[in-house]
């Protein structure tokens, strides 16, 4: 337990954090710690939330709404697909780890080997909950409590880029995942430079054509 | 009660991101495909993420990104160097919030 609680210490930093700042950007608009505590609770998706603070003060139309969150969400996708055979192992489990997997937490099951994690449901099961919880948390204090404070530390999120980086350096050091995880990197970075902010959509469909051409690669070394 | 109806809206449109793969035909989940894709699309996801989550960065105007640069090298050296993530992610972190926070006031 003491160890697994390490592991999540860089995110329960940030969604302590970033929950706070969100919890009192939703008070500041006329929704109370209810508001941001259910929404931090059943949404649990902190660049949707964020978004939905401004379309909730624009009184947007519900159904844009749903596009739009469905757009920034996209992403989510590519967790899914990846945690896919790990969950499929966890019985009644996966549909509350899959509806947990934030882009942290998918960054956290990562940072440890498969094979050094004793008993995977377990350490799946907890990393998403302790996850869970600390932006809950955060959210609900920001709401009460956020406009006591006064200090600010300015850019925490820098953690975040940190845990994704790392990781991705350790990956990339296994020789197989070097190419995937370059090409993966620079297919992004040319989304980005060409579409702005809308780049997700364009750099997801790239890494996906991207996957194919390595699949039928590997079935003609297969074939040799 | 529109705001209800947003919440809402949020909540079903991550469900759906969130839980799109275990509602996929079974011949899919079984297929080769979907094997290749398990095995290199986290990495290639992380790509992404560094992207995603590095983008605001305004790079026109001093610092001009010079701070999460510094902060990245530090990050990446750490874990080449000495392969422990939360040691990486600790370093980055300390050295760029200095830097931000303190250094560059």
């Amino acid at each position: 337990m003491k160890k697994i609680l390490l592991h999540t210490l860089p995110v329960m930093i940030v969604y302590l954090s970033l929950g706070f700042g969100y919890g009192l950007l939703m008070q500041q608009n006329g929704y109370g710690w209810i508001w941001a505590s259910a929404s931090s609770l059943f949404v649990f998706a902190g660049a949707a939330q964020y978004a939905l603070v401004s379309l909730l003060v624009a009184s947007a139309n519900p159904i844009s709404v749903f596009f739009l969150i469905l757009v920034i969400n996209a992403r989510h996708l590519f967790y899914g697909i990846s945690m896919y055979s790990r969950y499929q192992k966890t019985g009644r489990y996966k549909w509350y780890l899959m509806e947990g997997l934030t882009d942290e937490t998918f960054g956290i099951l990562n940072s440890i080997p498969e094979d050094d994690i004793e008993n995977p449901t377990k350490f799946y099961f907890l990393v998403t909950i302790l996850n869970h919880s600390y932006w809950v948390l955060g959210s609900t204090l920001g709401a009460l409590i956020g406009g006591v404070f006064n200090i600010q530390v300015v850019g925490l999120e820098f953690i975040l880029v940190a845990l994704f980086t790392a990781i991705f350096v350790s990956m990339v050091k296994k020789k197989d995942l070097l190419v995937p995880g370059i090409c993966g990197l620079l297919i992004s970075l040319l989304s980005f430079f060409f579409f702005g902010d809308q780049f997700i959509i364009v750099a997801m469909i790239g890494i996906v054509l991207f996957m194919v051409f390595l699949d039928g690669r590997k079935m003609v070394e297969k074939h040799e | 009660m529109n705001s209800i109806w947003i919440i809402l809206a949020g909540v079903l449109a991550t469900v759906i991101t969130r839980l799109a793969v275990l509602w996929l035909p079974k011949k899919a989940k079984e297929s080769k495909f979907l094997f290749t894709l398990s095995k290199y699309l986290p990495v290639a996801s992380f790509g992404l993420l560094i992207v995603y989550s590095i983008k605001n960065t305004d790079i026109s105007s001093p610092p001009y990104g010079f701070p999460e640069l510094i902060g990245l090298i530090v990050v990446i050296g750490f874990q080449l160097w000495k392969d422990n993530i939360l040691l990486s992610i600790a370093s980055g972190s300390v050295i760029y919030l200095l830097l931000v926070n303190v250094i560059l006031l």
